[in-house]
C-alpha cells in the first residue's frame, strides 16, 4: 500500500509573531545557505556531523510518524516520505538506487555543494537511525554535478571500499567486488 | 601434163632461182624519192631476164635446202587461185606483205589520193624479183578463203606472204615504211598456208599419199599403214615403233636375267627342287619312338563351355556359372593359417562375452596382429545426461528495511 506524501499545511508562517513552524510543532529558521556553509566550514566535521545528524533525526521521526509500519514500508514509500521531508527542509531531492544488494542514496540539488557532503551524510544517518533503528554509515561514493551518491554500509565495509577507491578502483567496480566477496 | 613438161618447167624454175640467188647481193634500186615512196618499179633496163610465164598448173614444190632462211620470205610464186589474178597494175608503193592486225585496229586505209600510179607494166616487164613486183594485195583482191582440194598438198605454213585475212592491213605511213629502206619484214606466222614456194618445210607425209577414191580403199590403206604403237603419250599422238633389224638384234637374255621365277618354274615343272629349296633343306635324323598319352581332363566343378574348342585355337573362358565357386576341401595357405586362427578366436570371444567393456587398444595390442587395430567405444553408462544451470535468483527486496539490511551485510567477513 502506497502512502503518498502530503505536505499540505506542513509549513506555517506566523507573520504576526514572526515564526515559521512545521506542522505546528517545531520552529524553523529560514537562513541563507552561504552563512550556514561558512559556519559549517569553521565548525569542523564533528560539529557538522552532529548538526546534520540532529537534522536527520528530526526527519526520521516525522517519516516514522507518517509511516506507521515503516518496518514493512517499501522502498517507494520510504523514498516518498523521506524524500518529501528532506525536500520540505530544502536540503535536496532524495533518490534510491539498488546495485544488487547494495543500497545507494542519491541526493540531488543540495544547496551545500562539495562542502556539504558530511552534512548530508549525517542527515541520512540520523534519519535511518531514528526511523528504522539501524546504524547506517552513509559512505560518499561520487558526485556528478548536483548528484551525490552515498552507499548505505557499515564501518567495516566502508574501510574496504575506501581502500579500493584510493587504489583507483571505480565506485561501480568497488560495489561489484563488494557483492562478490560478500556472497 | 607430161613428165617432160614438168622437167622442163623445173629446169626453168631452177634457172630462175639461180638468177635470183645471183642478184641477191646487188644493191637495190635508186634512193627513195622525196616523198619517201620507194620506187616501185626498177628501170626497164634492169629487166633483162626472161620472163617466166607460169600458169595455174605450174605449182611445184622446189626444195632447196641450201637456200637461206630469208629467201622464202622473198620468194614469190604465182598465186594459185581460181580467181583470176588482179590486173597487173602496180601500186606506186611497194608495201610489205600485209600483216595480220587485231580486230580492234582494223581499219581500211585507202592509199593516198595524190599518188598517181605509174602506167601499168606488162608481166614480162616486171623485174624478176618477186618481192619487188608483188602488188599490193588487198583483201578485196584475195579470195576470202582458200580451201585446198583434197588431192592437193596443203600449202606451206611459212611463206613470204601470209594468208590474207579479211582484216585489211594496217595503214602505214610512208615515212615509216619504204621499200628502199625497209628491211625484209619478219616472217609472219600465218595461220593458214600460203601460196608461196616453200623451200624449207618438208611436205607433210600425208601429201605424198595417194588419195583413196573410196572408203574401202582408205580403210585398206590405213590397215596396211597401221603400225604397232609404242606407249603413245597422251598428247603426242601415235608413234611408230622402231623396228630393229634382225641382224642387229640383242642376244638372247641369260637365264638369270630372265623374268624372276621363270627358271624356278621350269625346275618345278621338271620335278627338280629349286635352288632355294635345296639351300634351306636340313636333313633330320629320325628319333626314337616315344608314346604320348593325352589324358582327358578330370571332371570337376569347372565346367567348360558347351561348344568344343574349335580348330582355330580360340581359348574358351569359363562361363559365368562357374565363377565364385571353390572347393570346400581346399586347405588354406600356410601363411594365412595364423590369421584365420586369430579371427576364429576373436569371434568366439565376442560371442561369449558381448557385454564386457571393450578393452583398451594397448591391451589388445598383444593379441591382435600389427596390421589390424580395433577401436571400440566403451559402453554408455546410464545416468542423467543433462544438467540445467538456472540463472541466479535476482534479489528482490520486499521492503526498504530488507534492502537496507542486505546492504549493511555487504563487506562483513
Amino acid at each position: 500500500m502506497k502512502a503518498p506524501f502530503d505536505p499540505t499545511h506542513s509549513l506555517k508562517f506566523d507573520l504576526g509573531r514572526g515564526r515559521v513552524s512545521v506542522d505546528n510543532a517545531s520552529v524553523r529558521l529560514v537562513l541563507p545557505v552561504d552563512a550556514l556553509k561558512k559556519l559549517c566550514e569553521t565548525a569542523g566535521d564533528d560539529a557538522v556531523h552532529d548538526f546534520g545528524f540532529s537534522i536527520g533525526t528530526e526527519i526520521g521521526r516525522r517519516v516514522a510518524n507518517r509511516l506507521p509500519a515503516i518496518q514493512l514500508a517499501s522502498i517507494e514509500d520510504v523514498v516518498e516520505h523521506l524524500g518529501g521531508e528532506m525536500a520540505l527542509m530544502g536540503v535536496g531531492s532524495l533518490g534510491i538506487e539498488r546495485w544488487g544488494r547494495a543500497l545507494v542514496f542519491v541526493v540531488s540539488g543540495d544547496p551545500f555543494g562539495a562542502s556539504g557532503e558530511v552534512l548530508v551524510a549525517s542527515l541520512l544517518q540520523g534519519a535511518m537511525q531514528r526511523a528504522l533503528s539501524r546504524e547506517v554509515l552513509p559512505l560518499f561514493l561520487s558526485r556528478d554535478g548536483e548528484q551525490v551518491r552515498f552507499l548505505a554500509t557499515t564501518p567495516q565495509a566502508a574501510s574496504k571500499i575506501q581502500a579500493w577507491l584510493a587504489n583507483g578502483v571505480k565506485w561501480g567496480e568497488a560495489l561489484a567486488q563488494l557483492q562478490t566477496g560478500a556472497s | 601434163m607430161t613428165e617432160v613438161d614438168v622437167q622442163q618447167r623445173i629446169a626453168r624454175l631452177e634457172g630462175l632461182l639461180s638468177r635470183v640467188l645471183q642478184r641477191r647481193g646487188q644493191p637495190r634500186s635508186a634512193p627513195a624519192p622525196e616523198n619517201g615512196m620507194a620506187a616501185a618499179a626498177p628501170p626497164a633496163a634492169a629487166i633483162d631476164d626472161e620472163v617466166v610465164d607460169l600458169a595455174d598448173d605450174d605449182i611445184v614444190e622446189i626444195r632447196e635446202s641450201s637456200l637461206p632462211a630469208a629467201a622464202p620470205a622473198r620468194a614469190q610464186a604465182v598465186v594459185p587461185s581460181p580467181v583470176p589474178p588482179p590486173p597487173l597494175e602496180l601500186a606506186p608503193i611497194v608495201q610489205p606483205p600485209p600483216r595480220v592486225q587485231p580486230p580492234t585496229a582494223a581499219a581500211r586505209v585507202e592509199p593516198p589520193a595524190h599518188l598517181e600510179a605509174p602506167p601499168p607494166l606488162a608481166l614480162e616487164q616486171l623485174p624478176v624479183e618477186p618481192e619487188s613486183y608483188s602488188g599490193p594485195i588487198t583483201s578485196s583482191d584475195i579470195p576470202v578463203a582458200y580451201e585446198p582440194e583434197p588431192s592437193q598438198p596443203p600449202p606451206a605454213h611459212d611463206g613470204g606472204m601470209g594468208w590474207p585475212s579479211s582484216i585489211p592491213p594496217r595503214a602505214e605511213t610512208p615515212s615509216e615504211t619504204s621499200f628502199a629502206e625497209s628491211e625484209p619484214p619478219p616472217p609472219v606466222q600465218a595461220q593458214r598456208p600460203t601460196f608461196g614456194l616453200d623451200f624449207d618445210d618438208e611436205p607433210p607425209a600425208s601429201s605424198e599419199r595417194s588419195i583413196a577414191s573410196s572408203m574401202d580403199e582408205a580403210l585398206a590403206d590405213a590397215a596396211a599403214r597401221e603400225v604397232p604403237l609404242k606407249t603413245p603419250p597422251p598428247e603426242s599422238g601415235p608413234q611408230e615403233a622402231v623396228i630393229i633389224p634382225r641382224s642387229s638384234a640383242l642376244p638372247e637374255p641369260d637365264v638369270d636375267e630372265a623374268l624372276p621365277g621363270a627358271a624356278e618354274a621350269a625346275r618345278i615343272a621338271e620335278g627338280v627342287p629349286t635352288s632355294a629349296q635345296l639351300g634351306n633343306t636340313v636333313t633330320l635324323e629320325e628319333g626314337s619312338e616315344v608314346e604320348f598319352e593325352v589324358e582327358a581332363p578330370a571332371e570337376s566343378g569347372r565346367k567348360e563351355s558347351a561348344p568344343p574348342p574349335s580348330e582355330d585355337f580360340e581359348i574358351r573362358l569359363p562361363q559365368r556359372e562357374a565363377g565364385g565357386t571353390y572347393d570346400s576341401k581346399l586347405a588354406p595357405p600356410p601363411e594365412a593359417q595364423s590369421e584365420l586362427d586369430a579371427h576364429r578366436e576373436r569371434a568366439a570371444a565376442a560371442v561369449l562375452a558381448p557385454a564386457e567393456p571393450a578393452e583398451s587398444v594397448d591391451a589388445l595390442g598383444d593379441t591382435l596382429p600389427d596390421e589390424t587395430e580395433v577401436f571400440e567405444r566403451s559402453a554408455v553408462r546410464h545416468g542423467p545426461v543433462t544438467s540445467v544451470t538456472g540463472a541466479p535468483q535476482r534479489f528482490r527486496p520486499g521492503s526498504f528495511l530488507e534492502l537496507l539490511d542486505a546492504s549493511l551485510k555487504l563487506g562483513k567477513d
